[in-house]
């Protein structure tokens, strides 16, 4: 795991940096899909309409 | 203190428009009822201290629809302290109604006449004087749009709500009803709030359920109670409900006679002429056909194409030139920092092939996608698309289904998610099932690449394969409706349909680029959120394997892990024409997003490193493996199979059923392969190369599926009720 580490990653600096910023930006999409999740909307974050995304089911709504 | 004022009225009469004025928020604003289907609420913009709720749109306090039960419940039980009515100036009849309602719930009203700018160009004149006097609270005149009055109403609105005084109403029902309601009044002071006994005692005349419900009034009074109703029934001779209606009306017909002056009575409006032949009994389909083949025609073949070419062969390609000036591409750009930073070949690999190769790939259909959006927005705000709703209506009829079920299809042009949960506006339980299961059958915003993919690759960019696939998705809803109508789980009347038909108006340009903003937004978020997930993982998948012995990074896509997964489910669409493992993936990559079998294909010729001179490496790798019939096939199962997770999501929410969920999905996904199936075996018939086999499967399904639309419904002789015995 060492060897693997230093290999791909620390004798190279500029791929340490790559892979640090797209790790965080995966980081970021991940937190914001599961915020979106617990907003109740679908999760992907691709509505257009959200106001009837965000809304109950109507039978939760009948509950 | 808090100043809480709500504004109610009927379906489109402006109340999104005015809401998003007042507190400067972007709600969407759309030309169909069930647009506003939960209450909303936001500040007014320089009022910290006032909220206003917009409200679903009702025609009336009756309890039969979810949105007017929702209305009614919040203005009966959370009481704001104003309520501003909004009413459409050019309907003023229809819309004082509801007003007439809303006076006896004891909260003060001001009546705000929306559309005003409308009434004036017609050459109208609404004396707001005397229909203030004769309402019995203040009206002001608005529009809503133009942001005429909108302060002026906000004021009036704060000003009944400090002062709290209750609207009283005018007007007065007959002697009789007058009489039973008084004695309704007396009978039950002691459940009800005083400001609001009038209310009740209507309502409780009316024989409402859920008041009567709520009220859980004692055996003797209630009797006593139904005593004075039927007394007043048989003096009218007509039920209760019927009377108050009546009455009402005619108070209404009064007023307008008195306070509306029309410039052009019996005059057909422009609104109504265009409609002589838009919703015409023969020329209303061709002409919506002939509309519907113009927009797609130019969104993906002509403007639409040249856009998509300059993004996808010069944004995510090699470069484009832009006034001489030669300007990089995306891949070259990102090729060249990760060269100089010396960056190890596997991450630019994931990035470049992987990560820029899948998301360019569903963004450079960007462009299409707007062209489209335009020419959907405009469709929508200027009342177009609310006929094409009455107009399906005696289509869908026929099977079973009334032109509400429409409704969520057109929302579902744009996402399949919200066109599911729009379903709710559909009371009949058994229609609104089957409007879930058959919605996500349009085409909606995430299949447009795959069409305009296939398009190009494989037809030249003709026009009519995006025309084909909407028409399909159309199809597809019809032929499934007379299908599922036969069976006994979905079968029954449809239920009546009303709707409004909106004026038409010229869309104002900045609806229609709001509009086109967040439905492009929201394509954009999604190819950086999920599909470029999805790449990373797909990156993987295809990089790593076992090749020589070892697991390891693989030279040969070939021996890749998403290789082996592919060519283990392959062989279930060799009958539809495309049984390559790489087909087989993009398909189950669509079930995350429909646009990342676009993505996937975008990886994997990234990934191959099948560049071409042109730049149209995908294009170019998908026509070598696809021939036009099998790629129509692909297309086809595509559309119809079942939509992606978050639909999956949508219509498990909404049906709120495990059985119902998994019925659903497995339909689409079991049409979807019929009909591709047919679409290949019957096509090889004409291009040659047919497979026996095949053909005969092709026949047994296509008969199975003629006999499903062809054979009557019988009803169940067998009257089966459970009864519970008291021993």
């Amino acid at each position: 795991m060492t060897d693997f580490f230093i290999t791909y990653f620390w004798g190279n600096i500029g791929t340490f940096a790559a892979a640090l910023i797209l790790a965080a930006v995966v980081a970021m999409i991940i937190i914001r899909l599961y915020k979106n999740r617990k907003s109740g909307s679908c999760g992907c974050g691709g509505c257009a309409n959200s106001d009837l995304c965000r809304g109950k089911s109507i039978s939760k709504a009948k509950k | 203190m808090e100043i809480r004022i709500a504004l109610a009225g009927n379906p489109n009469c402006g109340k999104t428009t005015l809401f998003n004025a007042l507190t400067g928020s972007d709600r969407f604003v759309g030309n169909w009822p069930g647009v506003t289907v939960e209450k909303k609420e936001c500040r007014l913009k320089g009022h910290k201290d006032v909220i206003i709720t917009d409200l679903p749109g009702i025609y009336s306090l009756s309890p039969y629809t979810l949105e007017e039960v929702i209305t009614r419940n919040y203005l009966t039980e959370e009481c704001p302290d104003a309520i501003l009515n909004i009413v459409d100036g050019t309907n003023l009849e229809r819309n004082l109604y509801l007003t007439t309602q809303l006076t006896e719930l004891g909260i003060p009203v001001v009546v705000a006449v929306n559309m005003t700018d409308v009434v004036r160009k017609r050459g109208d004149e609404i004396n707001t004087g005397l229909l203030s006097e004769k309402l019995g609270c203040e009206v002001v005149e608005i529009s809503a749009l133009k942001g005429m009055g909108i302060n002026e109403a906000s004021a009036a609105a704060i000003k009944a709500a400090v002062n709290k005084t209750p609207s009283i109403p005018r007007h007065r029902f007959c002697g009789c009803v007058e009489h039973a309601v008084a004695r309704i009044e007396d009978a039950v002071s002691h459940n009800v709030p005083e400001e609001r006994r009038r209310w009740y005692a209507v309502k409780i005349f009316e024989r409402d359920d859920k008041v009567l419900e709520m009220l859980n009034i004692p055996a003797d009074i209630k009797e006593r109670i139904e005593n004075y109703t039927a007394e007043a029934e048989k003096e009218k001779d007509d039920d209760s409900e019927s009377i108050v209606t009546n009455e009402r009306y005619i108070y209404i017909a009064s007023i307008i006679k008195d306070c509306y002056k029309k410039k052009n009575k019996g005059k057909l409006t422009v609104s109504d002429k265009i409609d002589r032949i838009v919703t015409n009994r023969i020329l209303a389909l061709p002409v919506f056909a002939a509309v519907m083949f113009v927009v797609y025609y130019v969104s993906i073949t002509t403007v639409g194409t040249w856009a998509t070419d300059w993004a996808n062969d010069g944004v995510f390609g090699e470069g484009w030139s832009l006034f001489g000036l030669y300007i990089p591409g995306v891949p070259v750009i990102a090729e060249n920092i990760l060269t100089a930073v010396n960056c190890a070949d596997w991450l630019q690999s994931l990035i470049i092939d992987g990560i820029i190769g899948g998301v360019g790939a569903v963004l450079g259909f960007v462009p299409q996608m707007l062209v489209l959006f335009i020419f959907l927005a405009f469709l929508e705000a200027c009342g177009y698309m609310a006929r094409i709703a009455f107009v399906t209506d005696r289509i869908f009829r026929k099977f079973g289904l009334s032109g509400k079920s429409f409704i969520p299809m057109l929302i579902g042009t744009g996402c399949g998610v919200p066109g599911i949960m729009a379903s709710r506006t559909i009371e009949n339980e058994r229609d609104r099932r089957m409007t879930i299961m058959t919605t996500t059958f349009i085409p909606c915003g995430a299949k447009l690449p795959i069409i305009a993919f296939i398009a190009g690759a494989l037809f030249d960019n003709a026009g009519w394969v995006a025309v084909s696939a909407y028409f399909i998705g159309a199809a597809a809803i019809i032929v499934s409706g007379i299908m599922l109508k036969k069976t006994r789980m979905f079968a029954g009347d449809p239920a009546p349909f009303v709707m409004e038909l909106p004026d038409y108006r010229m869309p104002t340009a900045g609806n229609i680029l709001r509009s086109v903003w967040e439905r492009g937004l929201s394509f954009i978020k999604k190819a950086g959120t999920v599909i470029l997930l999805s790449t990373i993982v797909l990156w993987f998948l295809m990089g790593f394997g076992v090749e020589n012995g070892s697991f390891g990074m693989v030279e040969e896509i070939d021996n890749s892990v998403l290789a082996k997964i592919g060519s283990g489910i392959a062989w279930i669409f060799a009958p539809l024409g495309w049984g390559d493992w790489k087909a087989a993936v993009a398909a189950v990559t669509g079930l995350i997003a429909k646009e990342n079998i676009v993505a996937t294909y975008g990886s994997l010729y990234h990934f191959a490193g099948e560049i071409s001179e042109n730049g149209n490496e995908i294009w170019g790798g998908f026509a070598a493996e696809f021939s036009a019939l099998a790629g129509y096939s692909f297309l086809i199962f595509n559309l119809l199979c079942a939509p992606c997770f978050a639909a999956v999501g949508a219509i498990k929410r909404e049906m709120n059923n495990p059985v119902y969920t998994a019925f659903a999905v497995t339909y689409q996904c079991v049409f979807a392969y019929a009909v591709s199936l047919a679409v290949y075996q019957f096509g090889l018939l004409f291009t040659g190369g047919v497979n026996v086999m095949g053909l005969i499967f092709a026949v047994a399904v296509t008969a199975f599926m003629i006999y499903m639309l062809v054979r009557p419904y019988k009803e169940s002789d067998r009257f089966t009720r459970n009864v519970k015995v008291k021993t």
